[in-house]
C-alpha cells in the first residue's frame, strides 16, 4: 500500500487518493495538430523509473499533488502542491 | 503428571491444574498450558491423522506452525471446525477433538487401500482414468473423489456470525517480528529509548529458544518483566505477521486465546494492520527435514520439536528414541532427553565424527558415524530403523520406538521476500555501525554455539535510518546475558559467522536510486 505524505494531511494511506495521471504531459498548443494532441491523450511510457505523477486527495484536503514516484520500489521522492509550495495556501 | 509420557515439569505446564479433554471419542487428561499435540504425545498418542491420498498413518512432527500432519477436527458448541492445528491449539477443559480424513476410524480405515493401489494411482489422479463409460463419471466418479477429497469436512449449515473477527489499525515507530532472545532484547532497548514498539510473536508466550535452556529463564523474565513496564511497547502474543505491503503497512493475525475469548463476546480473531517506520524482523530458523524412505511414519520427527516437548511441556516424545542429525546443534534434544532419564538408543550422523559425538559417547549412547538411514520399519509407530554405512559395506538394524532428525537450519526469510529486502549473504563484512552489545547479545543464542555451527537466532534491520541507529545505540546500557562467551574454535567459527551475518545495510523496499527524502510541509 502506498502511504503518501500530503503536505497538508501529514501522511495517508493510498485509498484516501484518487489518481489523476501522468504528470510530466503538458497540453500542446490549440494549433499544434492533431499528431500531437493524439499523442498528448494516448500516448503514454511505462517507465521503470522515478515517475512524477498528479495525486487527488479526494478523502482529505481535495488539493491536487504532484508525486515523484519510483515504479519499481514505490518509493516516493517528493510531494508537492500543484499550485507551488504549500506554505502560501496556509495564510487564508 | 498427566499421562505416562510426562516425565518431568515444563516450563509452560501447570501440573496442580489438570485439564480433561477427548481425542477421538478417548478420554484424556492433560495440563493447563497445554497444546492438543503435548497432551496427545503425553498420552503416549502417536498416530493423530492420515495423510491425504494414501491414507497413511501421520504422527506429530514439530512442536510450533510449522507443523504438517497434525490437523484435526475441533467440535465445539457451536459446530465442528475442521483443519486446526493440534501443535497450537491450546488445550481447554472439555476440548474434543477428532482426527480426519478417516472412515470408520483412525487406527482402521478402509481408506487406506488407496496405499495398496499406489502403483496404480500416478501423481494426483489421471483425467482421463474417468472418462468411460460416459454415464459412470456423474454417479460414480464423481461423487467418489469429492468425498475422497480434502482433509477436512466444512458443516453444511453455518450459524450467522457463529464466531466473529474484527480488524484493527495499529501504529508504531518500529515493528519487532518474532519475540524470542534477539526480538526481546531489541524490543526493550528500542522500547527504552523512547520509541513506540509493537512486538509480534506466533507462540502464545515470548522466549522461543529461551525456553529451551534454563540457563536463560532468569534473563528471559527480567526482560518480559521490563517489557511490561515500559509503556511504549505493546507484546502482541498469538500473532503472526503475515505480510509486508510496502510503505511500512504490515499485516499480521491474532488468535484469542479461550479466555480471551470469552472476555470480548466470542471474538476468534483479529487482523492488525500496522504502520511501521521501521521493521525488525528477528523472525528465527526452522529445522529442515531428511528425505529417506519412511520418514513419514508416526514417531519420525525432528529434534528441536522433541527438545521443545521436552522443556516447554516436560513430555518425552519417546521412551528409546534415536537421532539422525547432520549438525551438532540437533544432540541438544539428545543431551536434554539423557538429563530427563531418557535413554537414547543411537545416534546416525552422515559425518565421520564431530564434537557432539564424542560428547554423547560420553553419555554412553551409541554413535554411527559416517552412516545414514536406510529405511523406517514400522506402519503405525516406528519399530526399528535400518541403519547403512557410507561406504556401503554394512547394514544392521537398532530397535527404538522414535526417530529424531535434523537436517540443520533454514532462516525464516518469508518476510524478507515480502518486504522486497534481501537477506545480508554470508561473508559480508560486518558493519562498523552496529552496536557492538547487541552483537555480543546475539552470539549468546540460546542454542549453544559450543555445539553450533549454524546460528539459530539471526536478526536483521530492513530499514534503519541513521537516526533510529544512533538512538539504538546510545542505550547500551542493557546488562549483558547471563553466560559466559564460549572458546574454542568451533564457538569461534561460529561467532564468525554469526556477527558476519547480522547486520544488514539499511535498504528501503529494494533498491531505489536515491535516499527518501521528506516534504517540505513544516
Amino acid at each position: 500500500m502506498l502511504r503518501i505524505p500530503c503536505p497538508w494531511c501529514g501522511v495517508r494511506d493510498e485509498s484516501e487518493f484518487r489518481y489523476r495521471g501522468d504528470a510530466s504531459r503538458n497540453r500542446p498548443a490549440a494549433e499544434a495538430g492533431p499528431e500531437a494532441f493524439t499523442a498528448y491523450v494516448y500516448e503514454r511510457d511505462n517507465p521503470r523509473d522515478w515517475h512524477s505523477e498528479w495525486w487527488l486527495h479526494v478523502a482529505g484536503c481535495r488539493r491536487l499533488l504532484k508525486v515523484v514516484r519510483h515504479t519499481l520500489t514505490h518509493e516516493i521522492r517528493s510531494v508537492e502542491a500543484a499550485s507551488g509550495r504549500p506554505g502560501a495556501e496556509r495564510a487564508h | 503428571m498427566a499421562g505416562p509420557s510426562r516425565i518431568t515439569s515444563g516450563v509452560l505446564t501447570d501440573a496442580a491444574r489438570p485439564l480433561r479433554f477427548r481425542f477421538d471419542g478417548r478420554e484424556l487428561q492433560g495440563l493447563t498450558g497445554d497444546t492438543l499435540a503435548s497432551a496427545l504425545l503425553a498420552n503416549g498418542v502417536r498416530q493423530v491423522a492420515r495423510s491425504f491420498k494414501y491414507h497413511r498413518p501421520r504422527g506429530i512432527v514439530a512442536a510450533g506452525a510449522e507443523e504438517p500432519c497434525a490437523l484435526v477436527d475441533v467440535i465445539g458448541a457451536r459446530g465442528r471446525e475442521p483443519n486446526q492445528l493440534a501443535t497450537t491449539l491450546p488445550l481447554h477443559e472439555g476440548l474434543n477433538a477428532e482426527s480426519q480424513n478417516r472412515w470408520p476410524t483412525l487406527r482402521f480405515d478402509l481408506r487406506a487401500i488407496a496405499d495398496r493401489l499406489a502403483g496404480f494411482l500416478p501423481a494426483g489422479f489421471y483425467y482421463k482414468t474417468f472418462m468411460s463409460p460416459g454415464w459412470a463419471w456423474e454417479r460414480v466418479y464423481e461423487p467418489l473423489i469429492r468425498r475422497a477429497a480434502g482433509l477436512g469436512r466444512l458443516e453444511a449449515v453455518v450459524p450467522p456470525h457463529a464466531d466473529p473477527a474484527e480488524t484493527v489499525h495499529d501504529h508504531a515507530d518500529i515493528l519487532v517480528v518474532g519475540a524470542g532472545a534477539c526480538g526481546l532484547a531489541a524490543a526493550q532497548r528500542l522500547a527504552a529509548s523512547g520509541l513506540r514498539v509493537i512486538l509480534a510473536e506466533q507462540d502464545a508466550v515470548p522466549g522461543a529458544g529461551t525456553m529451551l535452556d534454563a540457563r536463560w529463564s532468569a534473563w528471559r523474565e527480567s526482560v518480559c518483566t521490563a517489557l511490561t513496564r515500559l509503556p511504549t511497547v505493546r507484546p502482541l502474543m498469538r500473532t503472526a505477521v503475515l505480510g509486508a505491503y510496502g510503505h511500512g503497512v504490515f499485516g499480521a493475525l491474532e488468535t484469542l486465546s479461550p479466555e480471551e475469548r470469552s472476555r470480548f463476546g466470542g471474538l476468534r480473531e483479529r487482523l492488525h494492520v500496522i504502520r511501521a517506520r521501521r521493521v525488525l524482523l528477528a523472525t528465527g530458523a526452522l529445522e529442515r527435514l531428511i528425505a529417506f524412505p519412511g520418514n513419514d511414519v508416526p514417531g519420525v520427527m525432528l529434534a528441536g520439536g522433541a527438545l521443545a516437548y521436552l522443556k516447554r511441556y516436560g513430555v518425552a516424545v519417546g521412551r528409546r528414541p534415536a537421532l539422525f542429525a547432520n549438525n551438532d546443534e540437533a544432540y541438544e534434544a539428545l543431551f536434554a532427553l539423557a538429563g530427563a532419564g531418557v535413554h537414547c538408543a543411537g545416534v546416525i550422523d552422515p559425518r565421520p565424527d564431530s564434537g557432539a559425538a564424542a560428547h554423547a559417547r560420553a553419555l554412553g549412547v551409541a554413535v554411527h558415524g559416517a552412516a545414514m538411514v536406510g529405511a523406517v520399519q514400522g506402519r503405525r509407530a516406528v519399530q526399528a530403523i535400518t541403519i547403512a554405512e557410507l561406504d556401503g559395506q554394512r547394514r544392521f538394524v537398532l530397535e527404538a520406538d522414535s526417530l529424531l532428525i535434523s537436517g540443520g537450519h533454514s532462516s525464516v526469510r518469508h518476510s524478507n521476500g515480502a518486504s522486497r529486502s534481501t537477506p545480508s549473504p554470508p561473508g559480508l563484512t560486518p558493519r562498523p555501525a552496529a552496536s557492538p552489545a547487541l552483537r555480543a547479545e546475539c552470539s549468546a543464542s540460546p542454542l549453544r554455539p559450543v555445539m553450533a555451527k549454524r546460528p539459530r537466532v539471526r536478526w536483521r534491520w530492513i530499514s534503519a535510518g541513521p537516526p533510529l541507529r544512533r538512538r539504538f545505540r546510545a542505550c547500551r546500557s542493557i546488562p549483558r546475558s547471563p553466560r559466559s562467551r564460549p572458546s574454542g574454535k568451533c564457538a569461534r567459527r561460529a561467532r564468525r559467522s554469526l556477527t558476519c551475518r547480522t547486520m544488514l545495510p539499511p535498504r528501503m523496499y529494494g533498491s531505489p536510486p536515491a535516499k527518501a527524502t521528506s516534504i517540505s510541509s513544516t
